[in-house]
Parts: C-alpha cells; sequence; structure tokens
C-alpha cells in the first residue's frame, strides 16, 4: 500500500471509530443531566456509588438547607425565608406538614431525626439489591429518568 | 503593636465567618396552584431533596434548600399534542404558578416560573387534569 493510501485508510478508520461511539459516552440532557448532577455532587469520592459516608452528607445537607435559622428544627419560619419571592396577592399556607409531609407528628416542627428517619426510608427503596450502596443504576432506575 | 494585629485577626476571622454565612444562605422556592384542580406536582432539588405533592385547589407548598426542577402532572391526553406532564425550572427563592387557561383555551393550564425579582423564567401549556370541565 503506498503512502497515500495508507494515510487515508488510516483516516477512514479514525473516522469510522469517532461515528461509532457508544452513546452513553454522549453527554445526558434535559431532565437526565439535571438528575445525573444531582447523583453527581453527592457522589463526591467519583466512584459511580454512594456510600454510607456519601449518603449521611447528603441528608444532613439537605436538613441545614431546611433549617434556614440553624435552630435544629425545621418550623414555617423557615419555609418562608425573608428572600423568598412571592407573588402579589397570594397567601401563606401556615401549615408545615402540608409543605413536608415528613413531619409525621404533625406537630409544626420537624426535628432532624424525622428528616432523617424519613430520607433514609426513601433511600432505602432506592436500594434494590439491599447492599448499603446506591448506585447510579439504583437511582436511575426508582426516579424513573 | 500587638492589639493591632489582634484586631486584625478577629476582624478577618468574623469577615471569614460573614463569607461563609452568606455563602451557606439557604434559600426556597414555591408553587402555587391557582386552578380549581386538585394536582400531582413533585419538586427535585438533589438526590435526596424531592417532594412529591397533592395539591388542593388554590393550595401553596414551599419547599427550603434551592430551586430545582419542577413536574406538573396533568389530564390523559386524548387529543392534540399538548404535554400530560410540564417540566421546568425553578429557581433559588423563586416560585412557580399554575393557571387555569392557556391561549384562550380551558382545556390548557399554563404553568410557569418566576425569578426572585418577579421576572418570568419560562411558561408552559400542560393538559388540564379534567380536560377543562
Amino acid at each position: 500500500m503506498n503512502p497515500g493510501k495508507r494515510y487515508l485508510f488510516a483516516g477512514l478508520t479514525v473516522l469510522l471509530a469517532g461515528c461509532t461511539q457508544p452513546a452513553a459516552d454522549s453527554p445526558p440532557s434535559g431532565i437526565e443531566a439535571v438528575y445525573t448532577d444531582f447523583f453527581k455532587e453527592a457522589d463526591t469520592d467519583r466512584s459511580g456509588t454512594l456510600e454510607a459516608g456519601e449518603i449521611g452528607a447528603s441528608i444532613d445537607r439537605d436538613f441545614a438547607g431546611l433549617d434556614l435559622t440553624h435552630d435544629g428544627v425545621v418550623t414555617i419560619d423557615d419555609i418562608y425565608s425573608k428572600e423568598q419571592a412571592e407573588p402579589p396577592g397570594s397567601t401563606r399556607n401556615p401549615d408545615l406538614s402540608s409543605h413536608l409531609p415528613y413531619d409525621t407528628d404533625s406537630d409544626g416542627r420537624l426535628t432532624a431525626a424525622e428528616h432523617r428517619a424519613h430520607l433514609l426510608k426513601l433511600i432505602g427503596e432506592m436500594d434494590i439489591d439491599g447492599d448499603g450502596l446506591i448506585s447510579f443504576t439504583e437511582y436511575r432506575v426508582t426516579r424513573r429518568f | 503593636m500587638e492589639k493591632r494585629s489582634t484586631l486584625r485577626a478577629w476582624l478577618a476571622t468574623a469577615g471569614t465567618v460573614l463569607v461563609m454565612q452568606l455563602a451557606s444562605a439557604a434559600s426556597a422556592s414555591c408553587i402555587y396552584n391557582r386552578t380549581p384542580d386538585r394536582l400531582d406536582i413533585n419538586l427535585s432539588c438533589g438526590w435526596v431533596c424531592s417532594n412529591e405533592w397533592h395539591f388542593s385547589p388554590s393550595e401553596t407548598k414551599c419547599r427550603g434548600s434551592t430551586g430545582g426542577l419542577v413536574t406538573v402532572f396533568g389530564g390523559v391526553p386524548t387529543h392534540g399534542t399538548i404535554a400530560d406532564e410540564v417540566f421546568i425550572h425553578v429557581d433559588d427563592h423563586g416560585y412557580v404558578i399554575v393557571t387555569p387557561g392557556h391561549d384562550g383555551k380551558p382545556i390548557y393550564d399554563t404553568v410557569c416560573s418566576y425569578r426572585q425579582d418577579h421576572s418570568q423564567r419560562e411558561c408552559q401549556a400542560l393538559l388540564a387534569p379534567n380536560g377543562g370541565f
């Protein structure tokens, strides 16, 4: 094979290889991208699986995000922050358990324990093989995306 | 001299704490159902930050933590191509309003997302849960 043909053959091979990349390598888009980013944010060691430490950190971070007043309990005051935009003419919903259905004793105070119990139940449902870890596949199947 | 360096250290610490507080300032987002229908709405703001809500007519619900992706479920499509579910982003401190009617057609609802400054982010049409009846 002369050098010209050899280069042409090599070029075509590279081009063909590029065209036949598996679809999995292409970045996700839309809803899939949003959900994938959620998982990646929690998967701090980039292992592709969420382990106990990462699960615990996610639960703590979520509660900290809910507890705007940093007093260890989520109340209706945490739901409506000063920064929260409210459309003109809107009325506030004062029932905490309506906003956060996991205020299980409906006393208007969501504790870290109630929050953790709710999320552990949710995470338990995600853990299809029961190994205590959440793989991306388990997350994807249970969140249906 | 020593007092001045102590003061500087205090100011630096206070500044750092202030910046950290501002950086970690928690946020929320709210959803307003202004239709006469019951609606199923999901707000996802993280892999464990998810709420599956059942809205009564004219009900409001909010979720602390951050903005995210809102899914509003509508009616079963029997005609046309209007979506039976809408995915719409909501900003931190922003809100989503679902109102009845779209383009003068009562069989649709309008789902709009607004930023914290009340400017409109985006709107989508949704087939009303009861088909407008």
